[in-house]
């Protein structure tokens, strides 16, 4: 059973409100959990606390429970349960997304993009490079927080044709103010564009930059990793059989693919430099039957059983 | 993704307009834009919800907040780093990752 809401904030019964809270403002600083990332014991003790206070902050509740009262089934009022956060449902510390997709905003080095292939700029990042710290005289922490607040961040979704080929975007900012916008060829989802003094003028501080964030559409034929772009192309039974030329669509236009006899479904084909800058499209083949079987098919399948039956499956029994 | 409205009821009477709109003023939340309004991700509720508590229910003054916000902030990017880190080590071949583990240990 829990424990009474008293003990909990280690106050007595004749605590006064003002020391109720003094006592929980203590406890909570300590046990955030968004204070303590990586102590997983302090989320239940910060929810015992919360729960006890929000119990005792209720004078009603208080008197109740002082009372020795019981709720209507039979237990003691003080439940020990942490109401729903006023978010509601299951509560979500800032910590459960601190390193999400999203989170770099928050970050010092906000808008700078990590290139995962330069580890340089990861470990630049990582041990401070320099920055621009302001006047002197003035806290780093007062700097970069007005300079910061200078900043202004903008999503901007794009569709995928965009993105791949690159685009220019009108864009209109809240103020009114329209501008012109050129979206980089390959720019990818999530990927921050400054606009350098497009942000905000605060009085003494420098204009502030503004972020684009991109979110990049999906396309119904294409996708999409890094810089290669992959679709399925439907053959029939007979280009499967016999081979032939087929058109496929690539973000470049249709490109004429040449199917060789007996291709399978699955089988890849690589269009060198169809993908997005130096990239390559991914085409696979998918063998599509025809919508309906006719007696022709039928006869011509029938006949050539007879003397060429093969077992696919025996195959992939043998390799597993 | 819920607009400056949706995070105001969500929030009962925990806070209002004026006071959300002072937290991203101060820098303290940065919910991304579009041209009609704010747009609020999970995180930046998330974000809002903490402020909410340790600046109004636990009092703590602004100048405080922005340091707690800023080390926080720094001990999240940190983490970020490191753990890219530790998927690029992870994708090298075995003894490679074992001679990093040594030398992490016991730098020559």
């Amino acid at each position: 059973m829990n424990k009474n809401p008293y003990d909990i904030l280690g106050v007595k019964k004749t605590s006064s409100d003002d020391e109720i809270k003094s006592a929980y403002r203590k406890l909570a600083k300590k046990h955030h959990p968004d204070l303590n990332p990586d102590n997983k014991a302090d989320d239940e003790k910060f929810k015992d606390i919360s729960a006890a206070y929000d119990f005792l902050k209720d004078k009603e509740k208080r008197a109740a429970f002082d009372r020795g009262e019981i709720d209507a089934d039979g237990q003691p009022q003080w439940g020990g349960t942490h109401p729903a956060g006023a978010g509601g449902g299951e509560r979500q510390y800032y910590r459960d997304f601190a390193q999400s997709p999203g989170a770099e905003r928050y970050y010092h080095s906000s808008g700078a993009q990590i290139d995962p292939e330069d580890l340089e700029s990861i470990f630049g990042s990582m041990f401070g490079q320099k920055q621009s710290r302001g006047q002197s005289g003035e806290g780093f922490e007062d700097v970069f927080r007005q300079q910061q607040r200078a900043d202004v961040h903008y999503r901007l979704d794009i569709d995928f044709m965009d993105a791949a080929l690159g685009a220019e975007k009108q864009i209109t900012m809240p103020d009114g103010k329209s501008l012109k916008m050129k979206i980089p060829e390959g720019v990818k989802n999530g990927q921050k564009l400054r606009l350098k003094g497009k942000g905000q003028k605060l009085p003494d501080r420098q204009q502030g930059d503004a972020y684009i964030e991109i979110h990049v559409g999906t396309h119904k034929d294409f996708t999409r990793k890094g810089t290669n772009i992959y679709s399925v192309v439907p053959i029939t039974i007979y280009e499967a059989t016999l081979g032939g030329t087929v058109d496929v669509k690539t973000i470049h236009g249709v490109a004429k693919v040449n199917i060789p006899k007996g291709t399978d479904s699955g089988k890849k084909f690589k269009l060198k430099g169809k993908g997005i800058k130096n990239g390559h499209h991914y085409v696979d083949v998918q063998i599509v039957m025809p919508e309906t079987i006719d007696k022709d098919l039928e006869d011509l399948m029938k006949k050539w059983k007879k003397d060429h039956a093969y077992n696919p499956r025996k195959k992939k029994e043998a390799a597993s | 993704m819920k607009r400056m409205n949706d995070v105001l009821d969500s929030f009962g009477q925990f806070i209002d307009q004026h006071e959300l709109e002072d937290f991203i003023a101060r820098g303290w939340i940065c919910p991304l834009r579009d041209e009609t309004d704010y747009i609020f991700e999970d995180i930046d509720i998330a974000r809002t919800h903490l402020i909410c508590e340790l600046h109004i229910e636990m009092k703590i003054e602004a100048d405080t907040m922005n340091i707690i916000l800023s080390l926080l902030d720094q001990l999240y990017e940190r983490k970020s780093y490191l753990e890219q880190i530790i998927k690029a080590i992870e994708t090298q071949p075995e003894d490679i990752r074992n001679a990093i583990i040594r030398n992490a240990k016991d730098p020559a």
